[in-house]
């Protein structure tokens, strides 16, 4: 398929408008592997926190039909580490780069961000809003982040509309959505809570779309994309680009060699 | 890499357990602790494929597999990836052992090519599937009395049994420190090796590795190191 819209028009250059989703694809692209990344306008980094993250302890992988649970504790190595390995890779990588950084304070984005600008090679920003932002939350968050890069502020998918909504007034260049989160029980009878990827996902992901839409903020969908017919229909809903996700683990979307 | 096409030739069943015979190019057959990763139209994640045994036209691979798959079933296959077992030259008693559900995955350890150089002894509570006449099998509870026998360990682990797996050698009469062997960690993996998603994470003396691209085999002392022993 072809994209004749490209985001261009938001401060924002990613032709086409596909990307990987953070998370997906780690902190920079390997180039050599399954992903053929000439079908990506831009490569997105796994989620960095200021300080290093230990994986969760009762990290795990539920399948369900339709998709899987993954609860996993967001593990890397803290943003100075992340910066000190990749940051040769992100400039002299083929995609634009866009770099995510997990937020859970004003303090912690104020710290993050200024480090960020002037690396050769990222292009924008996405801040991951925490699953229980409030709209204030989201909004100081939001004003603590913008700088000299564009910024993306991916928002919780099932609060979209909500929180999106409080940040219109916000310089912002776009919202990305979220995996939405779910509970399953596991084989000892326990309960895992985490973040839904698979098929199952896509028909929330273009009714939160089109709710996002509505507040006229532009809107980068997610969610349970396996097809291309999806990601066309979700830019027909409104969305002005489309990131990928567990696709890629499944060896989908284009792989190398086909 | 690149991927490469396959298919389920067949199903086969011991003692409980169903292995498949996958067709594929002989270039991406696994060696023994890595693995091909596969999928097929309608899968939403890849499926992990080990080496179970070889055979003339791809390779058997261990349980477990999905239950739609049939014979017949077209896969794409890529790999092989991940760090497999390396014995030492110098190996003479080699004791396999498997505190899993499984313990097909340490079988092509035992092959006849291989026993030619070692002696070997199988300690596990699984199902024993179809086993070279010259392995011989033997519970986990007499794994302590052999302890001394061994010159190598090649183990064979659920990610939540690593923590207590020092407790299985504490008794070795050449001290914890003295031991040498390899792990295979089993761990769910569903990023396939692209998203260092974290799920497969592994303490590995002091540092973290990913079972799917640092693994899924280490060495044993890392692995002891890892859990405090």
């Amino acid at each position: 398929m072809t994209y004749e819209l490209a985001i261009q028009k938001y401060d924002l250059d990613i032709s086409p408008p596909l990307m990987n989703a953070a998370g997906s694809l780690g902190f920079a692209p390997e180039p050599g592997g399954p992903v053929d990344y000439s079908q990506l306008g831009a490569f997105i980094t796994n989620p960095i926190s200021l300080r290093s993250r230990a994986p969760a302890g009762a990290r795990t992988c539920l399948p369900y039909p339709g998709g899987f649970v993954l609860h996993t504790g967001y593990p890397n190595p803290g943003l100075r580490s992340v910066i000190r390995r990749y940051a040769s890779r992100w400039a002299r990588a083929k995609l634009p780069i866009i770099v995510h950084l997990l937020v859970d304070s004003v303090d912690s984005v104020s710290r993050m961000v200024p480090r960020l600008e002037g690396l050769e090679g990222v292009m924008g920003i996405e801040i991951g809003l925490p699953p229980d932002s409030d709209p204030r939350m989201a909004f100081d968050l939001v004003q603590a982040a913008v700088g000299e890069l564009p910024l993306i502020v991916r928002v919780p998918m099932e609060r979209a509309g909500e929180l999106t909504e409080a940040l219109v007034e916000s310089p912002l260049t776009a919202v990305s959505l979220a995996p939405p989160r779910g509970t399953l029980i596991d084989k000892h009878g326990g309960t895992v809570r985490g973040r839904l990827f698979g098929p199952a996902v896509f028909p929330l992901a273009l009714a939160n779309v089109q709710d996002v839409v509505e507040t006229g903020v532009p809107v980068i969908a997610a969610g349970g994309v396996y097809e291309p017919w999806q990601a066309e229909a979700l830019m027909e809903a409104g969305a002005i680009g489309v990131q990928l996700e567990a696709v890629f683990w499944n060896l989908g979307w284009q792989r190398s060699g086909e | 890499m690149r991927t490469h096409p396959g298919r389920v030739a067949e199903v086969q069943l011991h003692s409980g357990a169903a292995s498949v015979l996958i067709a594929c190019p002989a270039e991406v057959v696994p060696a023994a602790g890595q693995y091909l990763l596969a999928v097929h139209g309608g899968s939403i994640q890849a499926t992990p494929l080990f080496l179970a045994d070889s055979w003339s036209q791809g390779f058997l691979a261990a349980p477990p597999y999905p239950g739609s798959w049939r014979p017949g079933t077209e896969l794409v296959l890529y790999g092989p990836v991940g760090q497999g077992f390396h014995l030492p030259a110098d190996v003479q008693r080699l004791a396999l052992i498997a505190f899993g559900e499984t313990n097909t995955r340490l079988l092509p350890l035992a092959s006849s090519s291989r026993s030619e150089r070692y002696s070997m002894t199988l300690f596990s509570d699984a199902p024993l599937a179809e086993l070279p006449p010259d392995l011989e099998a033997y519970p986990l509870q007499d794994l302590q009395e052999s302890l001394s026998w061994a010159d190598f360990y090649a183990v064979e682990a659920p990610l939540d049994r690593l923590e207590s797996l020092g407790e299985h050698f504490s008794n070795t009469p050449q001290g914890l420190p003295a031991l040498r062997g390899q792990v295979l960690v089993q761990a769910s993996m569903p990023c396939s090796t692209l998203g260092d998603c974290g799920v497969c994470a592994v303490k590995v003396r002091r540092s973290w590795k990913l079972t799917c691209k640092d693994g899924p085999v280490f060495d044993l002392q890392g692995i002891l190191k890892g859990a405090g022993w």
